[in-house]
Parts: structure tokens; C-alpha cells; sequence
């Protein structure tokens, strides 16, 4: 990518930034007022918050960073840096995939462990490691049209 | 991958972070291609050659591949 395609896609992050903040702060006022109305689940409406205002903070930081480096082209530089960074991207691909792996074996022995012990836990695990199994399959024939 | 980086840095009197600048990568990825750890995208090889005003064979060492062809 381009110092200048990389000039375009971060202002059209902008846009999707402050189009994802402004539903997303409707949805927590919507929430709000529904659960000041119901008071029922504390922890499903903490959770809730938790996710919502992480959200936005997470976006506004991002708008922000995107903000300073359109001013100058020093700064756009140094974020095209900081976010395309060949080797950091390798990096991340290959400790995602790592990860992965490891989390399906992982899930896979706890599968086996639980369905000696609780059949319920170990019918969810295998549906979850099926369906990943499934979605991987379909992210591979995706990515092997796209390229 | 063996490459000349080093040597032609020390040359231009130019550090890793100035030419990881340059060439739009961070200073961690000028080291890891120094030391061999990390082998640069095509892209990146030919900013790096284009720096120098070099071919990409110039500053990169391809003998090992040569010798499987």
C-alpha cells in the first residue's frame, strides 16, 4: 500500500469511525433508558456498558490518531509506519494463526475431558469447535478467490 | 536472507531508523533484515535497492536460492 492509498483509507476510517460512535452512543442511551425502566440483570447491563463504552473510547482514540496525521505528511508517514509495518503484520498473522491452533486443541481436550464428566459443556464445546472449523473453511475459499 | 544493508548504511552514514523512514518500515524490521531474521517483502526489497541506488541482487544475497534452481 501506497503513502497515498494509505492517505485514503484512513479518511475513510473517518467516517466509519464517527458513524460507528454515533450508533453506537445511540444504542447505549436506548439501553439506558430501557434498563433504568427494568432493572432486572445487573450483570448482562454491566457488560453491556463495558463493551459499549470500551467501544467508543477504542474508536475515539483511533479517530484522534487518524485526526493528527492527516494534518501533516510527517505525521501520516509515522502512522503509515506504526499500521503498515510489513514484519509487524507477519508478526500478528503468525501469532493469531499460533494462537488459534492452540485454542482449538485446547478446546477439543476439554471436549473430551467433559464428556465424561458433563455432557451438556462438552455438546457446546464440540458445536463450537465444529462451527469454528466451519468458518475457517469458508474464510479459506474466500481468501483463496480473492488472491 | 544475507543482504548488504549494514555495510551500505555505514556507507551513507544513515541509521536504521532513518532508513526504515525512508523506506516506510520501522526501525525493528531494518534490524531483523540485517540480522536475517526477517526476509523483505519484494516491495520493500526494491525501496531498500532504490535507496541505495542499487539492484535488488546488489544489495540482497540470492545465491542460496540460485543454487536449489
Amino acid at each position: 500500500m501506497t503513502l497515498i492509498q494509505f492517505k485514503q483509507k484512513i479518511q475513510k476510517q473517518q467516517i466509519y469511525y464517527i458513524v460507528l460512535m454515533t450508533v453506537l452512543i445511540i444504542f447505549f442511551i436506548t439501553f439506558l433508558f430501557f434498563f433504568l425502566n427494568n432493572k432486572t440483570n445487573y450483570f448482562g447491563s454491566g457488560f453491556v456498558t463495558g463493551i459499549v463504552v470500551g467501544s467508543i473510547a477504542a474508536l475515539f482514540r483511533y479517530y484522534l490518531q487518524n485526526r493528527k496525521a492527516l494534518q501533516t505528511n510527517e505525521n501520516l508517514k509515522q502512522l503509515y509506519i506504526i499500521r503498515e509495518d510489513e514484519r509487524k503484520k507477519v508478526i500478528q498473522q503468525s501469532a493469531f494463526a499460533l494462537s488459534t491452533q492452540i485454542m482449538m486443541i485446547l478446546l477439543m481436550l476439554i471436549a473430551i475431558y467433559f464428556t465424561f464428566t458433563h455432557l451438556l459443556i462438552a455438546y457446546i464445546i464440540i458445536a463450537i469447535t465444529y462451527t469454528s472449523f466451519i468458518v475457517y473453511g469458508l474464510c479459506y475459499i474466500y481468501i483463496s478467490r480473492q488472491t | 536472507m544475507k543482504t548488504k544493508i549494514a555495510e551500505l548504511r555505514k556507507l551513507h552514514k544513515i541509521s536504521q531508523e532513518e532508513l526504515g523512514n525512508a523506506v516506510g518500515v520501522s526501525r525493528q524490521t531494518i534490524t531483523s533484515i540485517e540480522r536475517e531474521k526477517y526476509i523483505a517483502s519484494l516491495p520493500l526489497a526494491y525501496k531498500i535497492a532504490t535507496y541505495f541506488q542499487l539492484s535488488i541482487e546488489d544489495v540482497f544475497d540470492f545465491s542460496d536460492i540460485q543454487e536449489e534452481l
